[in-house]
């Protein structure tokens, strides 16, 4: 569904993404695991048609995201780091407006929109406006609107932060009960998401590849976080506090 | 053409819920509305001084469209500098700030159909301004005894409207260069400015002497000045050059808009 070959991501002489090769296939759940700052979210990026490779190829279900890329965004359902929300809309509004511009016919627009906000959870917010609601529930709607056109495949990342433990398990078994029917990746550094989440890990560090593994297989020998520190961080970090709490919202919902 | 009306809609519903389509429109009526009653306070006093004295400076023909239709124009000319990168700033930069852009950029849609939608959003929100406006000119026609010459007054207004909308696609323009509506209104005053004051090019720079050659680079500055390109449709004349002055303004800061959204891409 996914195939990813050589890719490359420069900024002027500051390489993002280091000869980057993976194919995720349908119906898999994969978790992007990383250090901060480890390529993650560009990756994700060039695999939404947001931004070209600077170098390889990347095709989704076949369309290369430089040449086919009007055909390969259709396919793709993405919620971006801070989700891209406008604020002065209400939640149906933007529901819409997102469901028209990833070109669901009229007549079906309003379907759409029904069956995300009854699968997000969002039936109480539906009249409110975004700038209102609090930060689970900006995020459950960025979850929505990646998931309105009902896309094979979703990019999500980060799609837990922020939000208190009740709403990740929530988004969690949303995210799980998508499985079979999509494929999606999702990127995190927070270490039992996966276990929990995904069948399949990718471990990147300074934009390259270090691990690519079934969880089962990860976890057999100890658990993850272990196997994390010693591939990425080295033993001595071992020590620390291994995964950074979820960061505090940086702006506090009102 | 069906996403462009979608994201033209969504443009239009953000000027009045952002409150700068309100703000601009109260604004430019009013200064517009006070302009129009001084300059009118101001033609009726000179015309009633210059029927009594007998001779000087005074004494002579004053006329409607010289001391009253051009002297509001020029105003609301310079009113336009500063409204429009108003009404542009916020069309780019806003999705930048709240990094909705990366949403547009990853739908199935083109470039050019969003730039093109929020300039079309800036144009009707002009346009309201300058039927509004539009009052003032009617007023002058159909009250005007003895009736004026109304040809330079409508070619005026067109003039208006044809440089308010150049105007309108520097400011998309300026607003996709940052995610800071102040920098943007600000780049926008400054590009505008540029337009206006190049006409100065034609004293200050004249005639370059090149080895045998004489290169006018001073006249070719100045085909640049949007002042000129205005000033004859003032006079009542409408060239078919002028008003291609403008479509090029329009067709070029559109296209750098769409190519400078699309540079976001690259990081």
């Amino acid at each position: 569904m996914i195939a990813v070959h050589h890719l490359w991501k420069i900024y002027g002489d500051f390489v993002a993404v280091k000869d980057l090769s993976f194919t995720v296939n349908k119906g898999e759940i994969v978790g992007f695991l990383g250090p901060n700052g480890a390529g993650k979210t560009t990756t994700m990026r060039v695999l939404t048609c947001f931004m070209p490779p600077s170098k390889g190829e990347v095709t989704i279900a076949g369309h290369d995201v430089r040449d086919d890329s009007m055909a390969a965004r259709r396919l793709i359902g993405y919620l971006p780091e801070q989700p891209p929300l406008y604020l002065d809309m209400t939640v149906e509004e933007y529901l819409r407006f997102v469901a028209r511009i990833k070109l669901i016919p009229g007549g079906k627009v309003k379907a759409a929109v029904e069956r995300v906000v009854e699968l997000c959870g969002l039936a109480e917010m539906r009249k409110r406006l975004i700038r209102k609601l609090s930060k689970g529930y900006r995020q459950r709607t960025g979850i929505a609107q990646a998931l309105i056109h009902d896309p094979p495949i979703l990019i999500l990342d980060e799609p837990t932060i922020g939000l208190d433990p009740r709403q990740i398990a929530e988004i969690r078994s949303l995210i799980r009960g998508l499985a079979g029917e999509h494929t999606v990746i999702l990127s995190t550094h927070i270490l039992p998401e996966v276990t929990l989440t995904c069948q399949r890990v990718i471990i990147i560090n300074r934009g390259e590849i270090l691990v690519d593994d079934t969880t089962e297989n990860l976890t057999r020998e100890g658990d993850l976080e272990r196997q994390f520190l010693k591939i990425v961080g080295g033993g001595e970090e071992l020590e620390r506090p291994p995964t950074p709490a979820p960061a505090a919202g940086e702006e506090a919902a009102p | 053409m069906r996403i462009i009306w979608v994201l033209f809609a969504k443009e239009v519903k953000a000027l009045f819920s952002s409150w700068i389509a309100y703000v601009v429109l109260i604004a430019f009526i009013t200064v517009s509305g006070i302009s129009f009653y001084l300059a009118m306070q101001m033609f009726i006093i000179l015309t009633q001084y210059s029927s009594t004295v007998q001779e000087g400076v005074a004494r002579q023909e004053w006329n409607v469209l010289e001391n009253l239709v051009s002297p509001l124009y020029s105003l609301v000319f310079i009113l336009l500098f500063v409204m429009v990168p108003a009404i542009t700033m916020r069309l780019f930069a806003e999705e930048k700030k709240q990094r909705t852009e990366e949403l547009l950029l990853t739908s199935p849609i083109r470039v050019g159909a969003i730039v093109l939608s929020k300039y079309l959003a800036a144009v009707l929100l002009i346009t309201v301004m300058l039927l509004a406006f539009g009052i003032y000119p009617a007023i002058v026609i159909y009250y005007g005894r003895p009736s004026p010459d109304w040809g330079p007054i409508l070619t005026g207004y067109l003039g208006l409207f044809c440089m308010a909308v150049s105007l309108a696609a520097i400011g998309v323009f300026a607003s996709s260069l940052t995610e800071n509506q102040i920098v943007a209104f600000v780049i926008t005053v400054a590009l505008e400015m540029l337009f206006f004051i190049v006409s100065q090019a034609t004293v200050a720079i004249g005639v370059i002497r090149l080895g045998e050659r004489l290169i006018d680079v001073g006249g070719f500055l100045r085909a640049f000045s949007i002042g000129d390109h205005f000033a004859p449709m003032l006079a009542g004349i409408v060239r078919a050059s002028d008003l291609f002055y403008f479509l090029a303004l329009i067709v070029f800061w559109l296209w750098a808009s769409r190519q400078s959204v699309e540079s976001a891409r690259w990081g």
